[in-house]
């Protein structure tokens, strides 16, 4: 191993730095097996030396579809290592959706596990390599010796995200966007080489990378869990001495709602938890902070396209209640109107982003790249304007600075800190066949922020059977995109233009002049 | 299936209200053979949000009180296992 340079830019070197500072330091917690960073640093590199081997060159495409493991984890710096491009691809994804990622940005190689091939092999053809984590045969004896030429500036992730329609689209990371968000990050949480992460978001979700690589910069240990009750957060956090944990509203529903020992174990090891992927009710942070009044929380802002946009600092919880923040570290936020002028303050526009954290747009769509990222409408182009991130919310700014949320200007919807597109699961509906046309949108909820629900015309033959149309739905799409209800209407409401009309459909429930 | 397994007429009552919500709440439950101990958390019907919906369905129809350490994989994980938590948690004493 060729050992990382003094200012590390590229992904790996975080975690070639580290393991020659800090080699016996506890790295990653899976279960019972722990790694400390020495061990990472090798399975990364028997990891790359594998790819290497099979023929990898750089740019090559490399997908991890992977549960929460040390596996996943050492996959990811080891693919960056090699020179190629990591795709996370989240574990609960049926093997349509993988298929998708993997022929969108033609994947290369796959690494997964033998139980996760047999349900893919068939739907994923395309893939040249298959690495199976579980297969020792497929991993060599010793690391990479040599890795190739990279720079800050070179592409090292994609991650799927959602729109208002179609398919998902792959966000492209660089090497320097995944070191600038670990940075800016780490200063404001002012995360530390003592710090014990609790990692429940998964690794394919910027806000969960992040996590592993803020961990992996400063030689704090991350504890990997996939829960299913939040009692078992609790007792990971208590019995690993967790220090910090971040989640997505969800989550914090869980734990105040559905977890009694959340209120009466102290959780004391916690020093800090962060929110982002949706906004907690207001009385969810009273209760957060009325169990953990010695635990400091972060409200924050992203979308994937930029990662990261604002946070509210602690110290500003009561002053702000239900204020997403003010922009993070080296970054610029601002607000803008129909004009393409700089809102007023109180002013409502859309929120662009300026900064490091810009990603490299949308992977082979020209078009919905150029609608995203656009020149900054506030310099001159000859004057040095940069390439700003359009959001596409709809934020309002007050006199100090602080930007509060208005409303989504598009018909996506956020659910459990995933961005679902309408047409993704409209699809889906339309194939289990019998109806005549369906809108599916996001109505508000306490728990998930919004929850997916179907407005269908049914089909000559009269309205299907509910359960059985669910029962398809959740068998070709993740539980996330499954509706929760479908409605039936004898027709959808159409916009002048003859567009089905989403708002509409969507304030009629929202305000109750419609029961959904 | 011996005697006590397949229970009263009231045990069958149980199940069969037990069934119906799991179903009607978690279409993806249709997709599954229930008839079989077949895990409804490993297999994703429910996830950590669902458990506090059959936590309230239990509370509201069989009038049992689930407690903190009943928030385990073990109570949950199959029709029968919720079968088993409602009517122990029936019995004389058992509240």
């Amino acid at each position: 191993m060729s050992g990382a340079p003094a200012a590390p830019y590229l992904l790996h070197h975080l975690l070639e730095r580290t393991a020659a500072a800090h080699p016996s330091k506890e790295a990653l917690v899976d279960g019972e097996r722990r790694l400390d960073y020495a061990a990472f640093r090798e399975a990364a590199g028997r990891c790359a030396a594998s790819l290497l081997a099979a023929g990898l060159a750089p740019r090559d495409r490399v997908a991890i579809h992977l549960p929460k493991s040390a596996e996943e984890a050492w996959a990811i710096f080891g693919a960056s290592w090699a020179g190629g491009v990591f795709v996370p691809v989240n574990a609960l994804l049926r093997p349509a959706q993988v298929r998708h990622i993997v022929e969108d940005c033609r994947v290369r190689f796959l690494i997964t596990s033998a139980q996760r091939w047999e349900t893919l092999r068939g739907e994923v053809a395309t893939v040249e390599r298959v690495l199976l984590v579980d297969d020792p045969s497929h991993w060599p004896a010793s690391g990479v010796a040599v890795a190739p030429a990279r720079i800050g500036e070179d592409l090292a992730a994609i991650l799927y995200t959602s729109g208002s329609t179609g398919r998902p689209k792959g966000v492209m990371l660089s090497h320097r966007n995944l070191l600038a968000g670990s940075r800016i990050v780490s200063t404001y949480l002012g995360i530390r080489h003592d710090e014990r992460i609790l990692s429940v978001l998964p690794f394919s979700f910027d806000y969960g990378l992040n996590q592993l690589i803020t961990a992996t910069e400063h030689g704090a240990t991350t504890v990997m869990l996939t829960f299913r009750f939040g009692e078992e957060i609790v007792r990971k956090i208590d019995a690993e001495r967790c220090t910090a944990l971040a989640g997505v509203p969800t989550i914090w529903a869980v734990l105040t709602q559905a977890t009694p020992s959340f209120r009466k174990r102290k959780l004391e090891s916690l020093r800090y938890i962060t929110n982002s992927g949706g906004a907690v009710p207001t009385e969810t942070v009273r209760q957060l902070r009325e169990a953990l009044p010695h635990v400091q929380l972060f409200l924050m802002y992203g979308l994937t396209e930029a990662f990261r946009s604002t946070y509210l600092p602690p110290s500003e919880l009561d002053r702000r209640p239900g204020s997403m923040g003010k922009a993070i570290p080296e970054t610029e936020i601002f607000l803008v109107n129909a004009q393409g002028e700089r809102c007023k303050p109180g002013e409502a526009g859309i929120l662009v982003h300026r900064g490091p954290t810009v990603s490299l747009g949308y992977w082979e769509r020209p078009e919905e790249t150029a609608a995203v990222l656009r020149p900054n409408p506030l310099i001159p182009p000859l004057q040095g304007a940069d390439v700003v991130c359009y959001s596409g919310d709809l934020v309002r700014m007050d006199a100090d600075g602080y930007f509060h949320f208005v409303g989504r200007n598009d018909a996506m919807i956020k659910s459990s800190g995933y961005r679902i597109s309408p047409s993704e699961v409209e699809e889906v509906l339309m194939k289990g066949g019998a109806l005549a046309q369906v809108a599916v949108i996001g109505l508000p909820d306490p728990v998930m922020g919004e929850r997916v629900h179907a407005v269908a015309v049914a089909g000559a033959g009269g309205p299907p059977d509910k359960a059985e149309l669910l029962a398809h739905c959740a068998r070709e799409l993740p539980p996330h995109m499954v509706p929760r209800d479908v409605e039936f209407v004898p027709e959808l409401p159409r916009s002048p233009n003859g567009k089905v009309d989403y708002k509409l459909l969507k304030a009629e429930r929202a305000a109750g002049t419609v029961k959904a | 299936m011996s005697d006590r397994e397949s229970g009263g007429p009231r045990t069958a009552e149980t199940r069969g209200a037990i069934r119906a919500y799991v179903v009607s709440r978690f279409p993806a439950a249709k997709n599954l053979d229930l008839d079989k101990p077949v895990s409804l958390l490993d297999s994703g019907v429910i996830d950590s949000l669902g458990i506090l919906d059959i936590v309230a369905f239990l509370e509201e129809s069989f009038g049992v009180q689930v407690r903190d350490e009943d928030l385990a994989p073990e109570n949950f994980d199959t029709l029968a296992a919720l079968e088993r938590f409602v009517e122990a948690r029936r019995l004389p004493g058992g509240k």
